[in-house]
């Protein structure tokens, strides 16, 4: 998918504002964070050396966590 | 009717303080301009067009179209605050015939319209102000030809510059535009924006490398400019577009002069007695027809960030980086002619250690760390001609200093002409209050270009105009101002075409009315 919210920039701004509780994570913003392809893709060419996929990744694993209890 | 609501601040009260044009946006909570929303009736013609995988509402995604590289959009994000509004809805169109529609709906229904590269503009012109309909061109991403015999590449608009740059380079050529954003933008961005890149000194800007363009126009129209080395058959229809910021219709493709990559790089790296030395020495350099690739002259504060003021650099305070490349024979003899006239200016010779590091971090930008500090960091880049730099480095100096004494305030420049540079300004505010920073921020932007202009300068180098310089376009253009306004009508009457950009429609704050059925 070739689009602004799949960058790394983008799927960092939706994961901020989750944090910041601006977001609500609903299914719509949870669709939006697992499209993390793209930026895996890109994860070498960083110039920053930032891996922003496994970021968004851990986060929404850590945030589904808090959400749903066992 | 649709009827849209006045944005921005209040005009600053009247008293004895210095006046700005203020911000014409105010930022706001994503929930709060989420309830402002309605959902579009025109969302399943858009999906007949470009199929409903390619169009996004989800907030989350909106949320991702609201910022560019402008500070205030950088902190609004960071803040998880709207700059301005949310856009209505994304479209990923995936080919031009379905862009063409795109727009032909957008003219049919009155649906106001951003196309979006990659964001990386710092003016506020990507920034949905007026809920508009964003039209992603990344699908459009493919390049088309390269012609090795004529040194031409012709390229879809919503091609990635790193990754256009990338696929010249595997067969020996490169674009020549290398600005610092090369991987976060996009090349009908380029073009859009009227972009210069870090090597323009020797390849030229943007403006000298498109040769042909297609464009959709306002009313869906396809219009092509068949790429020619030149041609004399009226005034340039390109220029329309390059640097129309997309106000005037979209690019979906580009015909660019490439280059053979060079057989050779020499890295120069100079310490210049005084700034009126490095200046006088480039300046003769330039109008020796020599054609450094890069070429940077950093003022005492930017010199001292990176020497550190310490050997070459304690009796020769300033700073300049150079590059020269190209054949092996031609590129030598530029460096050295160019060394001969510098050392009869007073310069020494370092070592490339600087060189190296400034290439190392070329595409990065400095703002990051200043922003992790909480500085409010801006960049303010105008045209100055040599007999003017002087006059005006010193004059922004005494005008920064007296709106806001504890700023930190540098330049450098680079872009050299045989009559002229760009002058790069960082201006950087210590945490404080965000009302008088974003106060202070409008009265240095205000100081600055009324000085610029009155000195004879351009403006805008090459950062453009968007949303934020849009007060000073009268001043810049005089009575060609009008002739853009009528230009702007002309093709896009109903106003939908990125509203309240380059300031050639109504301003942010005036109440405008559209006809749907225009």
């Amino acid at each position: 998918m070739q689009a602004e919210s799949v960058t790394p920039t983008a799927l960092a701004m939706i994961a901020l504002a989750v944090m910041d509780d601006q977001l609500p994570f609903d299914a719509g913003t949870r669709a939006a964070l697992a499209r993390l392809s793209g930026a895996r893709s890109c994860v070498a060419a960083c110039p920053y050396g930032y891996d922003i996929a496994s970021a968004i990744a851990d986060f929404v694993a850590t945030r589904t966590a808090v959400a749903n209890p066992s | 009717m649709k009827q849209f609501e006045p944005l921005g601040r209040d005009p600053q009260p009247a008293g004895d303080g210095p006046q700005a044009p203020p911000w014409p946006v105010q930022p706001s909570t994503i929930a709060d301009r989420q309830r402002d929303r309605a959902t579009p009736g025109w969302l399943p013609e858009l999906r007949a067009i470009v199929g409903p995988q390619h169009v996004l509402i989800e907030t989350a995604d909106l949320w991702a179209y609201c910022r560019d590289r402008s500070p205030y959009a950088v902190f609004s994000a960071r803040n998880s605050r709207v700059p301005a509004t949310l856009p209505a809805a994304i479209a990923c169109p995936g080919s031009v015939a379905e862009l063409s529609e795109v727009v032909r709906l957008s003219r049919r229904l009155g649906i106001p319209v951003i196309p979006f590269g990659a964001g990386s503009g710092v003016m506020g012109g990507a920034l949905p102000v007026a809920d508009e309909l964003v039209i992603d061109l990344k699908r459009l991403n493919c390049l088309i030809d390269l012609n090795e015999t004529d040194g031409t590449a012709t390229v879809q608009a919503g091609m990635n510059g790193g990754q256009f740059e990338a696929a010249l380079n595997a067969r020996g050529f490169t674009s020549g535009h290398l600005p610092q954003s090369l991987h976060m933008s996009t090349v009908g961005g380029w073009a859009a924006c009227r972009s210069a890149g870090q090597s323009s000194t020797r390849y030229g800007k943007i403006e000298d490398m498109v040769l042909g363009l297609e464009v959709v126009l306002p009313d869906g129209q396809l219009l092509r400019i068949r790429p020619a080395a030149r041609r004399a058959v009226g005034p340039g229809l390109q220029d329309l577009f390059i640097g129309s910021e997309g106000v005037l219709g979209v690019i979906t493709e580009l015909t660019l002069r490439v280059w053979r990559l060079p057989e050779v790089r020499h890295g120069v790296v100079l310490a210049f007695p005084s700034l009126e030395a490095g200046f006088g020495a480039l300046r003769q350099v330039m109008q020796s027809e020599l054609r450094p690739a890069v070429a940077r002259l950093y003022d005492h504060e930017e010199s001292q960030q990176r020497t550190g003021g310490k050997g070459l650099f304690v009796a020769r305070p300033f700073l300049a980086i150079l590059e020269f490349c190209g054949s092996a024979r031609l590129a030598g003899l530029e460096r050295d002619l160019t060394l001969e006239i510098c050392k009869a200016a007073g310069a020494a010779q370092s070592d490339d250690t600087l060189y190296r590091e400034w290439l190392k971090h070329r595409y990065l930008s400095y703002s990051t760390p200043w922003y992790a500090r909480d500085y409010f960091n801006d960049t303010i880049e105008i045209t100055g001609r040599w007999s003017a730099l002087p006059g005006m480095h010193v004059a922004m100096h005494e005008a920064v200093r007296a709106i806001a004494p504890e700023a930190q305030f540098s330049m450098h420049w680079s872009h050299f002409y045989p009559d002229g540079a760009c002058q790069y300004m960082t201006l950087r505010l210590p945490p404080m209050p965000e009302e008088r920073a974003l106060s202070a921020i409008r009265l240095v932007w205000d100081a600055v270009t009324c000085e610029c202009q009155a000195r004879g300068g351009s403006m805008s180098h090459h950062h453009g105009v968007g949303l934020f310089r849009a007060p000073w376009m009268s001043a810049e253009h005089g009575t060609g101002f009008e002739l853009l306004k009528a230009l702007k009508q002309h093709l896009d009457p109903a106003n939908l075409f990125l509203p309240h950009k380059l300031g050639l429609s109504a301003a942010l704050g005036a109440k405008t009315r559209r006809d749907p059925g225009s």
